[in-house]
């Protein structure tokens, strides 16, 4: 090509490349800026999940301690419970010894029946109930220690009458007795036919016969170190 | 591709993606924009530039296709209904070069002058500095520096008819 250039094209081609290396040198430096600002937001992020780490961890220390605090808890609420339960275990002992001492006044109970000699008819039956005094008797005493005895009750051979007095009167203070002088002429048994000893621990009950050949029962408190606490009777 | 792998490769395609824009678009400012957000776009995609074979084809063909989006959208707002100038890579590259060659042909013809001649040319043709600048930088009156643009001027369109490219 043989053209003779244009002092103005040669300008403008001189402008553009100088505007082409201003822009360039531009564009380098926001290159440059861009980078930069990458750093700084990788640098960020970096730091960024550092701290989101140990956020975590943070949460996860948190989580663990209180999982652990929770567990102590929820342990010492078993405990707790466990006690309660022992408690439980335990009441009903205390509630034992609160029943052995209550059943510290040993009581008996007899029942009575009321019939004709040679039938089985039975006229009445009475149910007695008569408390022991009770002296002293131990705290610890349990449920478990609380003896019931029932033994044959040694009663004479002979039926007894409708009671008489030796003055040939009849007493009418009882009322089962009543009953029996309602029919005063007819003679009537009175049997015992059960006879139940109710004490506590420590009560060795042992059978004696009075004065007058009547079963009586004799106790003694005995505590669990098997010392003499307190003793009592009981007679019919 | 690091910063200074890009500044290598991308940024010396900065000039004949400028003059693409400038041609399509027909607005210097508005083209510099332009190639302006291609190289943010470029850098932010820098890691898939590794695998162009043709960075220049890839730099031109992204700004073809920008340029035809704000053309299309100039259509659409019917204030310009002039015609794509459509420029191939081919001729984005031989203009390229031929500025090339004018910008060192222009080099070669300055050093020839005298430097105050010299320095009062690139001022006033290159740099478009005003004729009070250069009075101020070159610490001539106005009438010298006047003088001395004539004069400059004149040798160089006498060595411009003797030089045939």
């Amino acid at each position: 090509m043989n053209d003779t250039p244009d002092i103005n094209k040669l300008f403008e081609a001189a402008r553009r490349r100088e505007a082409d290396i201003r822009r360039q040198q531009q564009l380098s430096d926001m290159i440059d800026r861009l980078a930069k600002n990458e750093q700084k937001t990788e640098s960020g992020k970096r730091k960024a999940k550092g701290g989101l780490f140990w956020t975590y961890a943070g949460i996860a220390a948190s989580v663990l301690l209180l999982s652990i605090v929770g567990l102590r808890i929820l342990s010492q609420g078993s405990t707790s419970s466990s006690q309660q339960q022992l408690i439980a275990k335990t009441k009903p002992h205390v509630e034992s010894e609160e029943k052995s001492a209550e059943s510290g006044e040993q009581r008996m109970e007899s029942v009575v029946q009321v019939r004709r000699p040679n039938t089985s008819a039975v006229l009445a039956i009475s149910e007695t109930t008569a408390e022991v005094p009770s002296h002293g008797m131990q705290q610890n005493e349990s449920e478990e220690d609380k003896t019931i005895i029932e033994m044959p009750v040694v009663l004479p051979d002979e039926p007894l009458l409708a009671e008489e007095t030796q003055n040939g009167e009849q007493r009418t203070e009882d009322k089962d007795q009543d009953m029996y002088q309602h029919e005063s002429n007819s003679p009537v048994v009175y049997e015992r036919t059960s006879t139940r000893l109710v004490c506590g621990s420590g009560c060795r009950p042992e059978v004696r016969h009075n004065q007058e050949d009547t079963p009586s029962f004799a106790f003694t408190n005995i505590s669990s170190t098997g010392t003499t606490i307190g003793i009592g009777s009981s007679g019919f | 591709m690091d910063s200074d792998k890009f500044k290598q490769q991308i940024i010396p395609l900065q000039s004949a993606m400028q003059l693409l824009a400038d041609r399509m678009l027909g607005d210097v400012a508005e083209a510099e924009d332009v190639v302006q957000d291609i190289f943010v776009t470029l850098w932010n995609q820098r890691s898939d530039l590794d695998k162009v074979l043709n960075l220049q084809a890839y730099c031109l063909q992204t700004v073809r296709l920008r340029c035809i989006d704000i053309i299309r959208k100039r259509k659409r707002d019917a204030f310009h209904h002039e015609q794509i100038a459509y420029l191939s890579d081919k001729e984005v590259e031989m203009e390229v070069e031929e500025t090339a060659s004018h910008a060192a042909l222009l080099d070669r013809l300055l050093d020839d002058l005298p430097e105050k001649q010299r320095q009062a040319i690139k001022m006033k043709y290159i740099e478009e500095r005003d004729t009070q600048y250069i009075e101020q930088a070159l610490q001539m009156s106005s009438n010298n520096v006047y003088t001395t643009l004539s004069r400059a001027l004149q040798s160089l369109k006498e060595k411009i008819k003797t030089i045939k490219i």
